[in-house]
């Protein structure tokens, strides 16, 4: 094998990758497309409900949507602001964010996840690159650490998320938790509207949550609703 | 037997009532309809009162194509310094024979005629069962306003009363118009009318059956005033509200409030007992009331809320809509040098004030300057009229003739569909020099820093008029199997392209492996000449390369050079176990020494064995 042929291999590989990577991107933001009649999410939107039934007096819808649209805006303060306002004034703690939850909180997950996918394409394009340009080796494992760094971030923030992912506020006034899934089942402790709860399991109606004090029990499913709709 | 009861009662009453009018000397008799238009197939009810001393037994009225019966009658007696007066009542049901006006003579001369008019059919009009309202004050219909028209149903509104419980009560929404953008307020009426003299109790405030939009600063107590629908008197209830729209798209407006009616129902007992319950008179004593609960809804209308226009949005634009004016000013006109100024800048006008904003000067030369504090002062219940003031601390640096620059504030007006920017002029003032420094000059009292935007009154930050890219869904790409597989295999291809180079290249530098492949290549060199001399039936040519190709192999097998391969090493190492290669071999001899004379040669099999040998003994 010739130098030249040893150049193109790996650049057309390389190529081919991305070209296939960019491919199965679009296809992934193809489907975040709003279509007609179905949901459609926007942090402002969202925010803007959100203040209405602050003012209507509805903590638990109140403080769904300030989650969700910091789920979509973690950077904006007037977000914050607002749920942390709600909740003061609910009487409900507002839990200070860990170091992790600043450090990957910064941008969306979606953003997260295409950071993600350009340090995964920078990694790899970077050992390929560096095999057939030895010369370059150093430029390239310093591109590959700056990839690295952005999947890490990336990887940190689909953690943090994932935990989201169980979660669910109350958003009735106010309902209890029940030490077995049945109606008639004692009450273990109350839940007030606007508390997160994590969801650790499902028995026909009913959602096993846990609180913040670590808590757990039974609780109606329509009483909490998912922070992130199945 | 069985209408014994119901006729002793009657009789007793109208007994008394006799007796006790026999003892006045002049009546005076009121006559009042619940409604003044009925259907065809509907009924009215006819209240004719007596009061006075002596007030004569009352009779109805007697008009053609109308027919009254009795259906419950009261009465009260008072005694008052011996002298004794009576009020006695009877409602009489109503009903017309056909459709037509018809005027209804009073008992009493000089009192007014009442009009009942019958519209043919069945109308949204009433019934003589339902009955509105004291859960909220009523006004008896005697003191009812002047007839107002029937609520207003402009273009521009959505105001449409849809009656709920037989017509006893609605609820409209009235708004200016119906193409709203976002961000902006505009202001409304919920107004819910409860028909008087019926009992209705509101139990919750109005609420949107829509996410699209939001009801902001809705007043807690509505305002209370009468209105004539139709000929009807109705209790309205107002509230007052600032409409904005969250998102843009054509959406349904619908407003709803729940109420709980309560309505006079005319229910049967079983046997004999019911029969006398059942009559008219004891219907009345009794009551036979049901609570209702209801919810009531105007009628949904289609709203347009257009999104913010892109192009030629201000760089200062903080995301105001509305109409407003800006007037600036500077207290006092003359100072010294450290000594701080009051700069203002008042915006009064309708609209979104949470999002009216000035971070006012920032720095300018020759004045320092401090952060600007907003207040806003409304102008109606609701917040969209008013003016928001915002106040500076200025202080100048140098002395003589010096100007306060302009103060901008820029707005999106919904009228003119245009963003607009208010420039105020400059302020010229007179400094004189100072005594002290500059840099001591402490920073007066109400320079309070405002956060921007600034938070509303009620702690919460404004809406956020920008709407924002939407998506589909709020589960995150990382957990979306598509993006998660393709990634994955993304990586996965990165590790083995990775690998496989990496493998190439360690080959690619190892001695051995580039000596091997050096003799591979010279054996398919040989192997292709070979093939061509047995085309070209060269036969000299063909047994060289031959054997030339058997060298390079057995040379690779046994780690020697390959002109070291003679027949004599052949010998001593396949034991004579080949016979084929040594027979290549002497061919070759054999050709070369006689100087290539023709042999004949089945080149094809020779070809086949030759690469034979050769896998054979690759394999071994």
């Amino acid at each position: 094998m010739n130098p030249s042929q040893r150049f193109n291999l790996p650049f057309f590989i390389l190529l081919g990758l991305i070209a296939f990577s960019t491919l199965v991107l679009g296809a992934s933001l193809a489907g975040l497309h709003v279509g007609s009649g179905g949901p459609a999410y926007s942090a402002p939107v969202l925010f803007n409900q959100a203040n209405a039934d602050a003012q209507a007096g509805k903590t638990g819808a109140a403080i769904l949507n300030y989650e969700r649209a910091r789920l979509l805006a973690p950077a904006d303060p007037d977000i914050t602001t607002n749920l942390n306002w709600v909740r003061e004034h609910a009487g409900l703690s507002t839990t200070p964010a860990t170091w992790l939850d600043r450090a990957t909180s910064w941008a969306s997950p979606n953003t997260m996840a295409l950071l993600g996918w350009m340090g995964l394409v920078l990694i790899g394009a970077c050992i390929l690159a560096a095999q057939s340009l030895p010369r370059f080796r150093t430029c390239f494992r310093l591109a590959a650490c700056a990839g690295i760094i952005l999947l890490a971030l990336a990887l940190l923030n689909a953690t943090v998320t994932w935990q989201k992912c169980r979660e669910a506020v109350v958003v009735a006034k106010e309902t209890s938790a029940l030490i077995s899934p049945v109606t008639k089942a004692e009450t273990s402790f109350k839940l007030r509207s606007g508390e997160m709860v994590a969801v650790t399991g499902h028995y026909n109606d009913f959602a096993l949550v846990q609180n913040s004090a670590g808590h757990t029990g039974w609780v109606v499913q329509s009483d909490i609703t998912s922070l992130i709709p199945q | 037997m069985k209408n014994t009861l119901p006729h002793l009662f009657r009789g007793l009453t109208a007994a008394v009532v006799l007796a006790v009018t026999a003892l006045g000397a002049r009546a005076s008799v009121t006559m009042q309809l619940d409604r003044s238009d009925i259907g065809a197939d509907e009924s009215a009810e006819l209240t004719i009162s007596a009061s006075g001393n002596g007030s004569s037994s009352i009779r109805p009225p007697s008009v053609p194509g109308l027919q009254f019966t009795p259906v419950s009658q009261s009465s009260q007696i008072e005694i008052i310094n011996g002298n004794a007066s009576s009020t006695s009542s009877v409602i009489y049901e109503v009903t017309a024979q056909n459709p037509g006006t018809y005027t209804i003579p009073s008992p009493d001369p000089a009192a007014a005629k009442l009009t009942l008019r019958v519209r043919s059919g069945s109308g949204a009009g009433s019934s003589s069962q339902a009955a509105v309202a004291s859960g909220v004050p009523s006004t008896p219909a005697t003191s009812v306003s002047p007839a107002l028209p029937a609520p207003a149903v402009s273009g521009a509104n959505s105001g449409t009363p849809v009656m709920a419980a037989n017509g006893a009560a609605f609820l409209r929404i009235q708004m200016p118009k119906r193409d709203l953008y976002v961000g902006e307020n505009v202001p409304v009426e919920i107004q819910v009318g409860l028909r008087s003299g019926m009992a209705a109790t509101l139990n919750g405030l109005p609420s949107l059956s829509a996410d699209a939009f939001t009801l902001n600063k809705l007043t807690t107590k509505p305002e209370q005033t009468q209105e004539l629908i139709n000929g009807e008197p109705y209790t309205i209830l107002t509230w007052h509200s600032m409409l904005a729209a969250v998102k843009p798209g054509e959406f349904t407006l619908s407003v709803q409030t729940p109420v709980t009616v309560q309505v006079r129902t005319k229910g049967r007992m079983p046997g004999n007992m019911g029969d006398m319950f059942n009559d008219p008179f004891f219907q009345g004593f009794f009551g036979g009331v049901t609570q209702k609960e209801l919810s009531l809804s105007n009628e949904p209308s289609v709203v347009k809320v257009l999104p913010l226009p892109t192009s030629g949005q201000p760089a200062n634009f903080s995301g105001a809509v509305g109409n407003f004016t800006a007037t600036s000013e500077v207290s006092p006109l003359k100072g010294a040098v450290g000594d701080p100024l009051t700069l203002r800048l008042k915006i009064s006008g309708a609209g979104a004030f949470d999002r009216v904003d000035s971070s006012m000067l920032s720095s300018v030369d020759g004045w320092k300057t401090y952060r600007a504090s907003g207040k806003f002062v409304p102008a109606d219940s609701v917040g969209y009229r008013g003016e928001k003031d915002f106040e500076q601390a200025v202080v100048p640096q140098r002395p003589g003739h010096q100007t306060v620059p302009s103060l901008s504030f820029s707005f999106f007006n919904p009228e003119t569909q245009k963003y607009e920017v208010l420039e105020t002029p400059p302020i010229a003032i007179e400094i004189e020099p100072g005594s002290g420094t500059v840099t001591s000059t402490a920073a007066p009292a109400q320079s309070t820093p405002v956060a921007t935007p600034a938070p509303a009154t009620n702690g919460l930050r404004p809406d956020m008029t920008e709407t924002g890219v939407a998506i589909s869904t709020l589960r995150p790409l990382y957990f979306q199997p598509g993006f998660l597989i393709g990634q994955s295999a993304l990586a996965l291809s990165f590790i083995g392209a990775g690998a496989w180079l990496r493998r190439n290249n360690r080959q690619f530098n190892d001695p051995a492996w580039q000596k091997g492949r050096q003799e591979l290549q010279a054996v398919n060199s040989f192997l292709a000449q070979m093939d061509s001399a047995a085309t070209q039936q060269d036969a000299a040519t063909f047994f060289f390369a031959a054997r030339q190709a058997l060298q390079h192999t057995l040379a690779s097998k046994w780690k020697m050079s390959p002109g070291a391969i003679t027949l004599a090493e052949i010998d001593s190492r396949l034991n004579g176990a080949n016979e084929n290669i040594r027979q290549i071999f002497a061919l070759a001899d054999e050709l070369a020494y006689s100087g290539g004379a023709a042999i004949d040669a089945d080149f094809s099999a020779w070809k086949q064995t030759v690469h034979q040998l050769i896998k054979e003994t690759k394999t071994v």
